[in-house]
């Protein structure tokens, strides 16, 4: 309950500064005091290996390179632009907020996060038995992937720096992978039916959401839809 | 909904994912994570593929990178323009497929661009970056530049997703197809 709670919270928090230009400066010493009161500071730590890859381009590309913004000075050949830094970092802090809400979110356990959805009546429960099974079902191809692959350059499938090897390895790898993927499709399903799950809804053992889950809902969504809604400034 | 499909479903969604990892760790300049969404369309209905193509998003989100999340309407789109196209033969030549790829792609970059403009100021995690900080560079706005940018990284990448697409369900055993086409519709 706490880490639902605490990432409501962020979502809720975040959604209402995210989208309001400058508003975004007072998410960060929100997401900060909660983090602190969760006594969960790692997620603060993943959160920025997720909005690195974007925040360090975004400094770069408009401090740097683009010409819309006026060089305020130089470091030797290279130009300053510094509403393109300023861009860049209230880009980049929006990132980096969101980035912590799904931080905080995934303090739920997978489990937990995956019966609490099924016992939503908000979501489908179709939808989340699909994306359970996907979820499985992706390290389970990861690994035939990775075995298909090295199969096949040990029959000689050269893999190296050109373009054309590239895209030959692939097609060595996706044509198989497809071909499993349908089999093991029919198997799991002919599986599944035998056991009860035939052609009717699926009837799996429903845990009722906490209170707080609604909430963690409704925030998400509008944090996923604050920056449409309200562009940056 | 029945078991048969739901697990097809779930399959082709983990196909989006795996092989989107498979094209990152190759290394080459595409995303390849609607291949499956477009099988989805050759085997299933529409309202399923386009569930397919919605589910990639979220369950790339959930395994790779939450930024996966925001692209959900442009999986949603590419599912719904793929069914259109395999309804109307397109993926029965490989050069009708390459025109499909590039219709693919000209819808998906119509509709992935606003998100990559409005929240994450131009920079994707793929070499689409690249081109749009050149394109900024040389003075266009930011709009044009990630529109620019998106039509090419999309149409390159929606042809070979199409070529894919066309020749797996041309090499696969058609007694394969035919019986999941019979078991989901």
């Amino acid at each position: 309950m706490p880490a639902f709670l605490s990432a409501a919270a962020v979502l809720l928090g975040s959604a209402i500064s995210h989208g309001a230009g400058s508003m975004i400066w007072l998410s960060v010493p929100l997401c900060v005091v909660l983090a602190v009161w969760a006594r969960d500071s790692r997620r603060m730590v993943i959160a920025a290996k997720w909005s690195l890859p974007f925040v360090l381009p975004l400094l770069a590309v408009h401090g740097i390179l683009n010409a819309s913004y006026p060089v305020t000075q130089r470091w030797g050949f290279v130009p300053i632009r510094q509403s393109g830094i300023d861009f860049g970092l209230e880009t980049g802090l929006r990132i980096w907020v969101f980035a912590m809400a799904v931080a905080f979110l995934s303090s739920v356990g997978a489990q937990q996060l995956l019966s609490y959805l099924y016992g939503s009546r908000w979501v489908p429960k179709s939808l989340v038995v699909l994306i359970a099974s996907a979820v499985s079902m992706f390290h389970y191809l990861s690994k035939r992937a990775a075995s298909m692959s090295l199969a096949q350059r040990s029959r000689g499938l050269a893999r190296g720096p050109g373009i054309r090897q590239r895209v030959n390895s692939l097609l060595a790898v996706v044509v198989p992978l497809v071909a499993v993927v349908i089999v093991e499709a029919r198997t799991r399903g002919l599986a599944l039916g035998t056991r009860g799950l035939g052609t009717s809804t699926l009837r799996l053992d429903p845990v009722a959401a906490p209170r707080a889950w609604d909430w963690l809902c409704l925030a998400a969504v509008a944090l996923c839809l604050s920056p449409i809604a309200l562009p940056p400034t | 909904m029945n078991t048969q499909r739901l697990v097809l479903a779930s399959s082709l969604v983990a196909l989006n994912v795996v092989l989107g990892k498979v094209a990152a760790t190759l290394s080459l300049p595409v995303y390849l994570d609607s291949i499956g969404t477009i099988l989805a369309g050759a085997l299933m209905s529409w309202p399923l593929a386009v569930a397919v193509g919605v589910c990639t998003s979220a369950v790339a989100g959930l395994v790779i990178h939450p930024a996966f999340w925001y692209y959900f309407v442009t999986q949603a789109v590419i599912a719904t323009v793929a069914v259109l196209l395999l309804r109307a033969g397109v993926f029965n030549r490989w050069w009708s497929a390459v025109l499909g790829g590039l219709a693919i792609g000209l819808c998906a970059a119509l509709v992935s661009a606003p998100v990559t403009a409005v929240v994450f100021g131009g920079v994707t995690l793929s070499g689409t970056t690249a081109i749009n900080a050149i394109l900024l560079a040389s003075g266009q706005s930011l709009w044009k530049s990630v529109l620019g940018g998106s039509l090419l990284i999309e149409s390159i990448d929606k042809v070979s997703a199409a070529l894919i697409a066309w020749f797996v369900l041309r090499r696969l055993p058609p007694d394969l197809l035919q019986t999941n086409r019979r078991a989901t519709t």
